[in-house]
Order: structure tokens, then sequence, then C-alpha cells
């Protein structure tokens, strides 16, 4: 590579590490990472420029995890006061109720795969398992949470033309995944992108779903032609590598999501047809399927650990930690579709037609699932502010009229 | 009641730095340059030291059109009298700088490879 050339690469990556530095800072340090940003700007040096931009990224990262921390330790001591002095009372009971609700879906979406990673890995390394592989599964969930805050997750849920972009590109990328050589494993293709295996179907399949969800607010927008295209893309990239579980619950989350719209809308009519051809393509493909061979660890882990453990505590807990996977769409109505997604792929992980995700062995199911929670289309328009009458006292409230009192004339 | 801890050599690395600019504005890369320390030890000395009200931070216009505005930093007066108060700490962070400078060449003059504005 030439000089200039270098340099250059410098320079891009040393603005990359400065953005990742700006993103990752916490509120109250905020105008310190603007001082940062802004001396970069000043650094000639390439070279120089990257080791400053890399010492603020780490600093960030410091500061980041500290604040984390402190306000994790502030709320546990909160709940700790509460138990101590008033017992395990209602009160206690409501300031959980209170954190859950005003958790967003990502936090709280994170927190699950937390809780389920760490139960993974602690039945992996009670029960034998490679000793490698709970640290593995740490670092894809280190890795895929740094995406996470790194992702622009306002812009994502908000910008429809983002998201239908994302969406083709997704399915693009699926489609092309099956030109490349690819290794046929244990449960699914396998694709080797430098030293690492994954799964791309793990991995870009639940985000592509969720991007091509338009708002409810923003049907009008845009005719949806990038996400339709995305879906049909994915479609044909699951039809040829033989998918059809993947296929059938896209089909069924496609016939729910175009049933539950109550009017028909512009653009979406598109929806139950490519839900009928996914269904149809699930068909076609399950016949050239083949069940796959059971892995220790990997597959039907809750079977494993009820069969291993004498005691049920292990397995109750690694179950309440697999249905906490399904907790941000219960908290969060816009995320229904992310928790009922991965309802669908725990429920078909349970017979071992697919690799139990995240408490097994398996660092693209956690990537598949922590960056999914990027792409849940924002809340509508009634959920974003409590409506007036939410605050108004009820005695105060405007008794409410039938629509054909309201239209009598007088 | 706080505690004051004696100041690390970094700390103290970057404080000469301020006091021998005396009432002129410094911006953070020229200081982590002449203190001889990375951008990840210099902030969180800033940080403290602005919390602490020994220095003072100003948000700077650039006077090249396009560029954003610079942070730039100085000693408060209290910043000041702390650092008198100092004695030979200071004096002996000011020999080492000196010796530094003299094993690897360094210039006097402050070195800066910020874009010319």
């Amino acid at each position: 590579m030439s000089k200039p050339a270098q340099t250059a690469l410098r320079l891009v990556l040393a603005r990359w590490l400065m953005r990742a530095c700006l993103a990752l800072m916490p509120k109250a340090q905020a105008p310190w990472a603007q001082a940062m940003a802004a001396e970069l700007d000043e650094i000639c040096a390439a070279g120089a420029a990257c080791s400053f931009a890399f010492g603020c990224l780490a600093l960030a990262l410091k500061l980041r995890l500290l604040s984390t921390w402190q306000s994790a330790a502030a709320s546990a001591k909160r709940m700790a006061g509460a138990f101590a002095y008033r017992g395990l009372s209602g009160r206690l009971l409501k300031q959980m109720h209170t954190h859950m609700h005003e958790a967003s879906v990502a936090r709280l979406g994170a927190a699950s795969a937390c809780l389920a990673v760490l139960m993974g890995g602690v039945f992996m390394a009670t029960e034998g398992a490679p000793k490698a592989w709970p640290w593995m599964n740490g670092v894809s969930l280190a890795f895929a949470l740094a995406s996470l805050a790194l992702l622009p997750k306002q812009g994502l849920q908000t910008d429809q033309r983002l998201r239908e972009r994302l969406c083709f590109l997704l399915g693009g990328l699926l489609l092309a995944s099956c030109v490349l050589e690819g290794r046929e494993g244990l449960n699914g293709r396998w694709l080797q992108l430098g030293p690492v295996s994954v799964q791309l179907v793990w991995l870009l399949v639940p985000s592509l779903l969720l991007l091509s969800n338009v708002p409810a607010g923003q049907a009008q927008a845009s005719r949806h032609l990038g996400s339709g295209l995305g879906l049909l893309l994915a479609i044909a990239s699951l039809w040829a590598q033989t998918e059809p579980i993947w296929l059938l619950l896209m089909g069924l989350l496609l016939l729910l999501r175009s049933a539950r719209r109550s009017e028909p809308q512009a653009g979406h009519q598109a929806e139950p047809l490519l839900a009928c051809l996914a269904l149809l393509a699930a068909g076609w493909s399950s016949q050239h399927w083949q069940m796959p061979s059971s892995q220790a660890f990997v597959d039907q882990v809750l079977l494993q650990a009820w069969s291993h453990s004498p005691q049920p505590l292990l397995t109750g807990l690694m179950l309440a930690a697999l249905l906490l996977l399904v907790l941000p769409g219960w908290r969060h109505r816009h995320a229904r579709e992310h928790s009922l997604l991965w309802a669908g792929l725990l429920l078909m992980s349970l017979p071992g037609f697919l690799p139990t995700p995240l408490l097994g062995m398996g660092g693209s199911a956690i990537l598949g699932y922590v960056l999914s929670l990027a792409a849940v289309s924002g809340p509508e328009p009634d959920q974003q502010a409590p409506s007036k009458a939410a605050h108004t006292p009820r005695h105060r409230r405007e008794p409410h009229k039938a629509p054909w009192r309201r239209l009598k004339p007088r | 009641m706080t505690r004051t801890r004696a100041p690390s050599q970094q700390a103290l690395a970057v404080l000469l730095v301020l006091a021998d600019a005396g009432e002129e504005w410094r911006h953070g890369y020229d200081i982590a340059t002449q203190a001889d320390i990375k951008s990840g030890t210099l902030y969180p000395l800033l940080m403290r030291l602005e919390a602490q009200g020994q220095l003072e931070a100003v948000w700077q216009e650039s006077p090249t059109p396009g560029r954003p505005p610079r942070h730039a930093y100085r000693l408060t007066e209290a910043g000041r009298a702390w650092l008198a108060g100092m004695g030979d700490a200071l004096d002996q962070a000011r020999a080492r700088r000196r010796a530094a400078e003299l094993q690897t060449g360094w210039a006097v003059a402050p070195r800066s490879s910020t874009k010319p504005s």
C-alpha cells in the first residue's frame, strides 16, 4: 500500500475511533468528547491522530463502564434499602416495575441477553463443556453490546428510508452469501469470515425481518419497495440454503403482521403475498431438509440440563433466563414482533430443529438477538407521549360520547 | 472532609506546562505533546483539575473557517496558589523534564504538530 493511501486510511480510522468515542462518552462528559473531537481536526500527523483518537476512545469506554456501574450500584442500593426497611413489600415490587417500565427496549433486551448468556456459561462450566466455550459466548456478547451501543438506534427506529435501505442491503448480503463457499456443519451453514465462523442466517434474518416492519405512523411515507425486495431476497436465500424453519417463522410473522393491520394501507399489499411465498418455500425446502443431529451444549440445552442436573434449580433458572428474552415485547408494545420472532425461535429450538439461542454455544445467535434490538421500529405516535387525558384526574375528564351522539345536531 | 492526594508525575507534567503558559490559553493536544502524555491520561486529569476549580476552560472559535471551536485551558488563581504551595515537587518535575529534554535532544521550544490555522 502506498504511503498516501496509508495516511488516508489512518486518518479515516482516527475519525471512526473519535466517532465511537463521541457515541460512548456518558452525557455528563459529552462536552469533553467534543473538545477531543475538535483537537483531532487540528492534528496533521496521521499516526499521532490515530494514537490521540485511540486514547480518547479508551477513556470514553472507561467512563461509560464507570457510569453504568455507578447507576447499577445506585439502583441496587435503592432496592436493597427498600428491601431492608420495608421488607419485600409492594413498594419494592413497584420500584422493580417502574425500573422495567422506564428501561428502553435495547436496555431490557441487552440485560436479558446478559442473563441468558451468563446462565448458559454457568451451565457449560459446571457440566464439563470445553473450557473456551463460555468465554467465546462472553466475547460475542461483549462485541454485540458494543455494536448495539454504537448503532444509531434513534435513526434506525424512525428513519423509514434508512430502514428500507438496510433491509434491502441485508437481503442482498444474505443472497450473496449463498454464492460463497459455505461449510455444511451441524445445524446449518457456516461461513468462514477471517478467524471466525458465523451463521449469517442467525446474524441477519432477525434484523432484516424487524427492519421490514413499517411503523403505523409512517405508512404513507413511501412505497416500501426496499423492504419488500429485501424480504424477497431473504426468502430466495433461505430457500437456496434449505432453511424451512426460518422460512416458516418468516411466513407466520408476515401473516400475523398483515392481519394486525386494521386497514389495508398503500405499500402493504405485498406482505400477505410474501408471507404465502415464504410458507410455500418452507414447504418446498422441508422436503430436502434433514433433522440436524444434536450436539451437546449447542442443541436442546434445556433438555440436556434437565437430564444432567439432579436438581431442578439450574434448569429452572435457565428456563427463566430464556423466557426473559421475550421481556422487551412484554413491556413495550412496539417490540412485540421482536419477542414473537425470538419466542418462535426458542420454541423451535426445544425439539432441536434449531440450536438453542444464547444459552447454548453460538456467537451468531447472540449477535443476532442483540443487534435485532436496534432494528425494532419506534413507538407509535400514541405511545410516544402520554395522552392529555392520562394526566387529567378521572372526575375532571370529559365524559366519553359515542360518535353518533357527538354528531347529533343541537 | 476531602482528601487531596499528592499529584502524580503525569499530573505534575501537565501542571508544569500550564504553569509555564501563565495567562495564555493552551489546547489539549499541545499540552499532551509538551507533557509527553497520552490523550487517555491527559483528559481525566483536565476533568479533575477543572472540577476542583484549579483549571478554567473556554471554547475558542477556530481562526480557520469550517473547523469546530477548540477547548482551551489555563490555571485559575486558586490553581496557581495551589501550585506555588507545592514547592519542591514542582521543581523536581521541572528538573526531570529538563533531563528528559536533554536525553532526547528535545528542543526547549514547545514542539507542535498541529495544522497551521
